[in-house]
């Protein structure tokens, strides 16, 4: 089924825009939830969460493009629930990634409302992604967006994973430039 | 700031970055030709609608029309900046009906000028991009009335009127050729066919039809643009009328 009929199901608050959207996407977004979270159990959780959250949004939402409209809600529910893990420390991978894009923050401190917010930030990522080629800007969304691991990349490019590490710790460093750029306090 | 926060910030990641992660390189670049070729289309088309009356040919010695500097808005949040840039004052919706949702927005400036060059005159037009899930697109388009200056060359191949304003369709066809190509003799036959247009700049010969639903309302010239003419014309109409009723 196509997006524009599952989003109309959701409209029309049927229950089947839960089970196409499942059909549709599942694998996808079991993928990121495999990704981000340490096992199979709790990426499964996340997953129904996410047809709920789906469910609850639209409407009033109506996604431009429902496949990424998912798979930001996926993302927002691991970290939700890393965050929760974190308190009982069985984080895994997640927090390896948290602590790299740590590196790219030029302000180190804690208080969140001196911090931009994410929407502003959101738009300075896209500023920079726009300013990389095209493989820069794949391998970073692959890492930081997907979270894929170095391991997984590195399969993928052909390279080893020291190669992919090298290359996405050269992007960070060109994204703690921009933002630093941009204006954020150091 | 937390990494956390970052990792948020990254949900606010476009989504033609993430459609371009899935596209196979050799995708790419058409993909890149598409969105140019549309931009050409914009420009070709709104100086394709915008005929030089006999007057402002007379009185203003205006000879020909082109593009100037182009400021883009990427966020549905600027687009007031760019209403105001443009010297309008319109509200311009997130979706139109049919599933169309806002992409990005620009500025375009259209420059007058006689037959020595010299620029006579120069305004801005509104082109607001949407898109529906299935890829098509439709370009809303707006600037200040340039009263006795313009005028259309044909007559629409469909009108209806909504309160009282006139809408009308066309459906136009355009050839578009590389800077330096030299028409050829059908080129220039089929150049002379009533809706047919040649336009110059795109890196290969491409051909496409385009329609156009126009109308005039306050001071204002509207048209909303079909690129390829993959809406209906029903859905058009509707798309304008939904314009006229905001």
């Amino acid at each position: 089924m196509e997006d524009a009929q599952i989003i109309d199901l959701f409209l029309a608050r049927s229950e089947t825009a839960i089970s196409q959207t499942a059909i549709r996407y599942g694998r996808y977004l079991k993928t990121i939830a495999g990704n981000i979270l340490p096992s199979a159990e709790d990426a499964e959780e996340v997953l129904n969460d996410v047809y709920l959250a789906a469910w609850d949004s639209i409407p009033p939402e109506r996604p431009r493009m429902l496949k990424y409209y998912l798979s930001r809600i996926t993302r927002n529910l691991c970290f939700k629930r890393i965050e929760y893990l974190s308190a009982e420390k069985r984080s895994g991978s997640a927090e390896v990634l948290l602590s790299e894009l740590e590196d790219c923050i030029p302000d180190n401190r804690k208080n969140l409302e001196e911090a931009l917010e994410a929407r502003e930030l959101g738009r300075s990522l896209n500023a920079f992604l726009a300013g990389l080629c095209r493989e820069e800007r794949k391998l970073f969304l692959s890492r930081y967006y997907y979270a894929r691991t170095a391991q997984q990349l590195a399969e993928e490019y052909g390279c080893s994973p020291r190669q992919i590490k090298y290359r996405l710790e050269k992007l960070r460093g060109k994204l703690k430039h921009h933002l630093e750029k941009e204006g954020i306090p150091v | 700031m937390k990494a956390t926060d970052l990792s948020e910030a990254l949900n606010h990641v476009d989504d033609a970055y993430l459609l371009e992660m899935e596209a196979p390189e050799k995708e790419c670049k058409p993909m890149k030709n598409r969105k140019k070729t549309l931009r050409m289309f914009a420009a070709a088309a709104l100086i394709a609608l915008l005929c030089v009356t006999a007057y402002a040919a007379d009185m203003l010695k205006l000879s020909s029309l082109e593009t100037g500097r182009c400021t883009h808005y990427e966020n549905f949040a600027d687009v007031n900046r760019a209403v105001a840039q443009a010297g309008l004052c319109l509200e311009v919706p997130e979706t139109l009906g049919g599933g169309f949702s806002f992409r990005d927005a620009e500025v375009q400036e259209v420059i007058g000028r006689d037959e020595n060059r010299k620029k006579l005159l120069t305004f801005q037009e509104l082109n607001v991009y949407y898109m529906d899930p299935s890829g098509t697109r439709l370009v809303f388009g707006a600037y200040a009335n340039q009263k006795g200056v313009f005028q259309s060359d044909r007559a629409p191949d469909r009108t209806e009127t909504v309160n009282g304003i006139v809408l009308s369709y066309r459906l136009d066809h355009y050839r578009f050729m590389p800077a330096d190509y030299k028409l050829t003799d059908e080129d220039a036959r089929w150049e002379q066919q009533l809706g047919n247009y040649i336009s110059y700049g795109s890196e290969a010969k491409e051909e496409e039809d385009v329609a156009f639903l126009c109308w005039e309302k306050d001071g204002v010239s509207y048209s909303i643009m079909d690129p390829g003419a993959r809406v209906s014309v029903n859905a058009l109409f509707s798309a304008a009328r939904e314009l006229l009723e905001k």
